[in-house]
């Protein structure tokens, strides 16, 4: 029993931590910033998480990522606010809106709501370059992170027995 | 090839995922219902049990109870279970619409065991409606007051006639005592005269000796003479002033039946004091009552000011043009069971909600309440809340057609009462409210009424009064009450209008009436008993004494005479003279 228990804690522990690829840690950190910033009453962040648990993204980035878009979300607002505005005032787009807003499902995204709605924009528009940019700095600070980082238990565990291995150059 | 191992974490999670959600919806939905209705209503919400899930379309609840603002040993609302289903379309266009639902063992107003925290809730202001007819107020109890007071007032020593009569037999007995001493000192005298005639006849040698007695006598009996003369004048004037004062007598008689025939009842009473002061409370708690639900119905429905949108603060929620929507929260038909209690009797009801929402504009139909009793007290009330307009409406229609009251005993006086004896009592009611002007009407009918007036007076009138008027309510079996509300919600005013008081008014009024002709007649017929009594008295009185009078002057004039003759014959005999 306890041995199954310990196996899925380890389990859970690599599903957390997941890939880490410097793409897919990059991937990770970009959905957790749309994640981040859409309010969480609007489906679209749910959808978001789905599509994380359904792709191998690094969880724990994007986990990271979202906690700390959400707290910066609550600042961008008022710009969210404005381009979400914007985009709904677009009479080209009204007859869609309207399509869209009497779909079932649809309603529970609230994108008729400004600030979910220029969230969104803003996250989509960000992704890309939140991706290069994370992947870079990925890539340039990573290694001396990770030594620095592999000091605490927890970084250890998390990393697992396998990936210490390889970090300390010796086979498992 | 299939990674398990990836696919059976992410597996596992999603489980974990919706595990959660499924067992966590009851206790958020219990936490959003509560702390939204407590927001909208201003009551406290207790849920004992939530069981919701996105997965089903149905909600079931356990014991649920909203406490009682401002009271907390009291439960506003409370039902033991329910059961909600929801329309899954609407719920995919993220609408909470409840298409039928069930809430059972519903009970108003119950006592807590446990006392609610309440104490940041403010106490509704209890209803305090303001009678119009008050100016009217204590003139019911100063008329009655006037009645009973006039029930036992002594008449007798009042009149005039009695009080004449007395000092008139006085005097007479006076003058006739004056006119018998005379005679008795004339007859005295006569008695000597002829005693002295009767020694003379004896011995008629002692005349010498006896002739200044003789001289006396004789001179004596000039002056009986003379007396007898004045007495028989004095009789004659006698007669002719008690002919005088037997007029007078009856002129004094007429006079006191003049008095008696202006005695007239203080006041008449009034219909519509006497409704008040028998009514007007228990009327009042009802009215009060039944503006205290349409007061509940305006401070507890949700305004369209304090829809659940002003909640969320971030953004601004674009409504797209041409698109009817539903509400976000609407209840379409939800049927309630439970117990109630109305004058302290409780009954088992049925009902139905229909049409209640958050958003009420947005329905633009307003919310109706229907419930009606299923036990042995008829009881119907409709309800509606009407929140789509500019002006806030709301409306209550109530009708309880037979409601067996308890025996009951007014106070109408200090020392008289009306006792009601058990009734069936029907209850209708109209009330509106819009904006803040109150506008309806409850009106009570009583039928199968008994009633006996109780009195602590004294005095054979008021027994009388007691009687007749128990009789006269034995045919009023029926009579009904209404108030007219107007006014404000905060400052509710109502007029009271009843055919209770009119009627006993007739009753009071009447037999008031029948005992004072009767009263009047009894004082009638006992002057005029006194008056001949008297006058036959008099008459009585004048005819002895001037029968002993008279025959005393008949008998002593004639004597005096012959005495007087005797003594002359006997003078003449012996030769002798007076000087």
């Amino acid at each position: 029993m306890f041995l199954f228990l310990y196996r899925m804690f380890r389990l859970l522990l690599a599903a957390i931590r997941g890939s880490d690829s410097p793409q897919q840690i990059a991937f990770g950190v970009a959905l957790g910033l749309v994640i981040g910033l859409i309010p969480k009453d609007s489906l679209f962040a749910y959808l978001f998480c789905l599509f994380v648990f359904a792709t191998s993204v690094n969880l724990l980035a994007a986990s990271l990522s979202t906690l700390f878009f959400s707290w910066l979300g609550s600042f961008l607002d008022p710009i969210s606010h404005q381009i979400g505005l914007f985009v709904l005032s677009l009479e080209s787009l009204e007859s869609t809106w309207i399509w869209l807003y009497q779909q079932p499902i649809i309603p529970w995204t609230r994108f008729n709501n400004t600030v979910v709605l220029g969230s969104l924009v803003v996250g989509l528009i960000l992704l890309f370059p939140v991706y290069l940019s994370a992947k870079i700095i990925y890539l340039k600070c990573a290694p001396g992170v990770s030594r620095w980082l592999i000091r605490f238990w927890i970084y250890r565990q998390l990393l697992g027995r396998r990936k210490m291995a390889e970090f300390v150059g010796v086979e498992p | 090839m299939i990674k398990w191992k990836y696919v059976m974490v992410r597996l596992a999670i999603l489980v974990l995922f919706l595990t959660t959600i499924h067992y966590g919806s009851g206790p958020v939905l219990s936490w959003a219902l509560t702390s939204t209705t407590e927001w909208l209503t201003g009551s406290k919400l207790e849920i004992d049990q939530l069981k919701a899930s996105p997965f089903q379309t149905h909600l079931t609840v356990g014991r649920v109870a909203l406490t009682s603002p401002g009271n907390p040993m009291e439960n506003l609302l409370e039902f033991s279970n329910g059961y909600l289903r929801l329309d899954r379309n609407a719920l995919f266009r993220k609408k909470v619409i409840i298409t039928e639902g069930r809430l059972n063992e519903i009970r108003l107003g119950a006592t807590r065991q446990v006392p609610s925290e309440v104490g940041e809730i403010p106490a509704p202001k209890p209803v305090e409606s303001r009678l119009l007819n008050d100016r009217l107020e204590g003139m019911g109890e100063k008329i009655v007051g006037g009645m009973t007071s006039f029930l036992t007032k002594r008449f007798d020593e009042n009149f005039e006639t009695v009080r004449f009569s007395k000092e008139m037999m006085d005097r007479w007995r006076g003058e006739y005592q004056v006119l018998m001493g005379q005679a008795k000192k004339a007859e005295q005298r006569v008695r000597e005269i002829r005693n002295l005639s009767l020694a003379l006849r004896e011995n008629p040698l002692n005349t010498l000796r006896d002739l200044p007695r003789i001289e006396q006598a004789v001179r004596d009996s000039q002056t009986i003479k003379v007396d007898l003369n004045q007495i028989k004048q004095a009789l004659r004037r006698h007669r002719v002033q008690m002919a005088k004062d037997r007029g007078e007598i009856v002129s004094t008689k007429n006079r006191d039946l003049q008095r008696i025939r202006e005695i007239q009842v203080s006041g008449k009473l009034n219909g519509q004091t006497l409704s008040q002061l028998m009514v007007g409370k228990i009327h009042g708690r009802r009215v009060d009552q039944a503006i205290g639900w349409i007061r509940w119905l305006r401070t507890h429905f949700p305004h369209p000011e304090k829809s659940l949108e002003t909640l969320r603060d971030r953004g601004q929620t674009i409504r797209f043009p041409g698109i009817i929507e539903e509400p976000d929260f609407l209840v379409r038909n939800l049927s309630l069971g439970g117990y109630a209690e109305i004058d302290e009797r409780s009954f088992e009801f049925t009902g139905a909600l229909v049409g209640l929402t958050t958003q009420p504009r947005r329905y633009g139909k307003p919310t109706y309440l229907h419930l009606q009793s299923t036990g042995d007290i008829g009881f119907n009330l409709k309800g509606m809340v009407d929140r789509t307009g500019d002006i806030n409406r709301d409306r209550i229609i109530f009708h309880i057609p037979a409601l067996q009251i308890a025996e009951q005993t007014v106070d109408v006086d200090q020392r008289v009462g009306l006792r009601i004896g058990k009734t069936r009592l029907e209850i209708r009611g109209r009330i509106e409210l819009a904006g803040e002007q109150l506008t309806g009407k409850v009106t009570t009918v009583q039928t199968g009424v008994s009633m006996e007036m109780l009195s602590a007076l004294d005095g054979r009138m008021a027994s009388d009064f007691i009687g007749t008027v128990n009789g006269e309510l034995a045919s009023l079996r029926k009579f009904e009450t209404t108030a007219h509300l107007s006014g404000s919600l905060d400052r509710p005013s109502w007029k009271l209008s009843s055919d209770l008081g009119p009627q006993l008014a007739e009753v009071f009024n009447g037999t008031l009436a029948e005992v004072y002709a009767s009263k009047k007649n009894l004082l009638r017929s006992k002057l005029n008993h006194q008056t001949e009594e008297v006058i036959s008295e008099l008459g009585n009185l004048l005819q002895a004494k001037e029968t002993l009078l008279v025959e005393f002057l008949q008998t002593h004039g004639q004597e005096v005479l012959q005495l007087n003759e005797r003594i002359g014959a006997l003078m003449e005999r012996t030769g002798l003279r007076f000087r």
